[in-house]
C-alpha cells in the first residue's frame, strides 16, 4: 500500500470538516449576533476535530506500516503515539499548559 | 463581541501567517502571537493558546497538500517525531523545575548559526537541485538501516530530485533539543526542524519544508489540548484565526514548489535572523534585563 494515501485522507478529512465548522461559526457570528452561543459551539467542535486529527494521523500511519509489514516504522509510529498520549496525561496531572 | 471588520482583519492576518508558514515549513506563531497581543489586545496566554491551535490547523492543512504533492518524507517525519515528542515531553516537565530563560540565548545562537549555514549554502543547493546531485553521498549505518531516502518533483525546474538521508543520529539528537525547546519555551518547532534536515541530513530544502510542516502538528496538538482543557481558548477568535491560517496554508503550499529553491533559502535566512534576534532579545531581557532595540 502507498503510505501517502491513507495519511492524506485522514488529514484532508480533518481539514474539510473543521474548516466547514469554522466557516459556519464565523458566518453565523456575523449574520446573527443573537446566536453567538451556537457559533461558539460550532467553533468548539471544529477545534476538537482539528486537535484529534494529528493523533489519528499517527494511528493511521501505525496501521498502514503494519499492513505493509514495515515493522521498523510501525514501532516508531507506536513510540510517537505513546509519547503523545503520555504527554497529554502528564499535562493534565501537572497542569503544565497555563504556566 | 468582535466586529465584522476585526473578524475580517484577523482572517487576513492569519492568512498571511499561514501562507508564510507553508512556504517555510513553520507554524507561524512568530507572526500570530505579537499580532494578537498588539493589534487585538488579546492577553498573552490566550494569544499563545490561539497560536498553538493555528499551528495544528496549518500543519494539517499545509501538510495534507504536501503529502498529496508527494514532497513530504513520511518515514523521515515519523523517525524524527520520536525524538521531538520525547524532547517536548521532557521540556514540558522541566518547566516545572527550572527556568528556561537562559535557553533563549542558546537557541538564538543556534538560529544565527543555522541562518549563516543557509545563506552560505544557497549556491551549492541550487546546483545540487538542478543537477539532481543529492544521491552522491555515503549513508551512515542508521540511515541505511531505515533505508532513509526520498524524491520529489521540483515544479520550478521541471524534474525529479532524489536524495539519500544521512546523519540520522545527529538529526535525531538535534530534533530532541528542538522538541525540548518547544516544550520549555513554546517556540522554534518549525525552523529548527527544517534546518536540521536541510543542513545536517542532506534533505533538499523543499522536502525539508514539507516534512517539517507535516511534523509540527504532532507536538502542537498535545499542547493545544492542554490549553483547551485549561480554559484558555478564546472561542471568539478561534474560528477566523484557524480558518485564515488554513486558507493561507493552502495558498502557500500551492505556490511553494513553483518557487526556485535559491529564493526560498534567502527567505528562510531572513526569517532565521529575525527569529534569532527575537529570541536573543527575549533571553537578554529575562536573564540580564538588557533591552535590545525592537525591529
Amino acid at each position: 500500500m502507498d503510505i501517502n494515501r491513507p495519511i492524506y485522507l485522514v488529514l484532508i478529512t480533518g481539514v474539510i470538516i473543521s474548516s466547514l465548522l469554522f466557516a459556519s461559526a464565523l458566518a453565523l457570528h456575523i449574520i446573527r449576533a443573537d446566536m453567538s452561543r451556537v457559533a461558539y459551539t460550532l467553533a468548539l467542535i471544529g477545534v476538537a476535530v482539528l486537535l484529534i486529527t494529528p493523533y489519528l494521523r499517527v494511528a493511521v500511519a501505525l496501521g498502514a506500516f503494519l499492513f505493509n509489514r514495515e515493522y521498523k516504522f510501525a514501532v516508531l509510529s507506536l513510540v510517537v503515539l505513546v509519547m503523545m498520549v503520555i504527554s497529554f496525561i502528564a499535562g493534565l496531572i501537572f497542569h503544565i499548559a497555563p504556566s | 463581541m468582535l466586529e465584522l471588520t476585526s473578524h475580517l482583519s484577523l482572517l487576513g492576518l492569519t492568512f498571511i501567517a499561514g501562507f508564510l508558514g507553508a512556504l517555510m515549513g513553520i507554524g507561524g506563531g512568530i507572526i500570530i502571537v505579537p499580532a494578537l497581543t498588539i493589534i487585538f489586545g488579546v492577553p498573552i496566554k490566550e494569544a499563545i493558546a490561539i497560536s498553538i491551535v493555528t499551528v495544528v490547523a496549518t500543519s494539517i492543512s499545509g501538510g495534507s497538500s504536501y503529502v498529496e504533492q508527494r514532497i513530504t518524507n513520511i518515514r523521515l517525519a515519523i523517525f524524527l517525531e520520536t525524538s521531538t515528542t520525547i524532547g517536548a515531553f521532557i521540556g514540558a516537565l522541566l518547566v516545572l523545575i527550572v527556568s528556561g530563560n537562559y535557553l533563549y540565548v542558546v537557541f538564538a545562537l543556534l538560529a544565527f548559526f543555522l541562518a549563516a549555514s543557509q545563506i552560505l549554502s544557497v549556491k551549492r543547493e541550487v546546483e545540487r537541485t538542478e543537477s539532481n546531485d543529492f544521491m552522491n553521498i555515503t549513508q551512515d549505518r542508521v540511515s541505511r538501516y531505515f533505508n532513509m531516502r526520498g524524491e520529489y518533483f521540483d515544479a520550478s525546474i521541471n524534474h525529479k530530485v532524489e536524495y539519500l538521508v544521512k546523519n540520522s543520529v545527529l538529526g535525531w539528537i538535534v530534533s530532541f533539543f528542538a522538541g525540548l525547546a518547544s516544550g520549555l519555551l513554546g517556540v522554534g518547532g518549525g525552523i529548527f526542524k527544517v534546518s536540521v534536515m536541510n543542513i545536517f541530513m542532506n534533505v533538499p530544502l523543499k522536502a525539508a519544508v514539507a516534512t517539517s510542516k507535516f511534523m509540527i502538528g504532532v507536538t502542537a496538538a498535545t499542547s493545544a489540548i492542554l490549553y483547551f482543557v485549561a480554559g484558555l481558548l478564546n472561542l471568539e477568535y478561534i474560528a477566523p484565526a484557524a480558518l485564515g491560517t488554513m486558507l493561507g496554508a493552502s495558498a502557500g503550499t500551492a505556490l511553494m514548489n513553483k518557487i526556485k529553491v535559491g529564493w526560498l533559502k534567502i527567505l528562510f535566512f531572513l526569517l532565521m535572523c529575525y527569529i534569532g534576534y527575537n529570541m536573543l532579545g527575549k533571553g537578554l531581557l529575562l536573564t540580564l534585563s538588557l533591552r535590545l532595540p525592537l525591529i
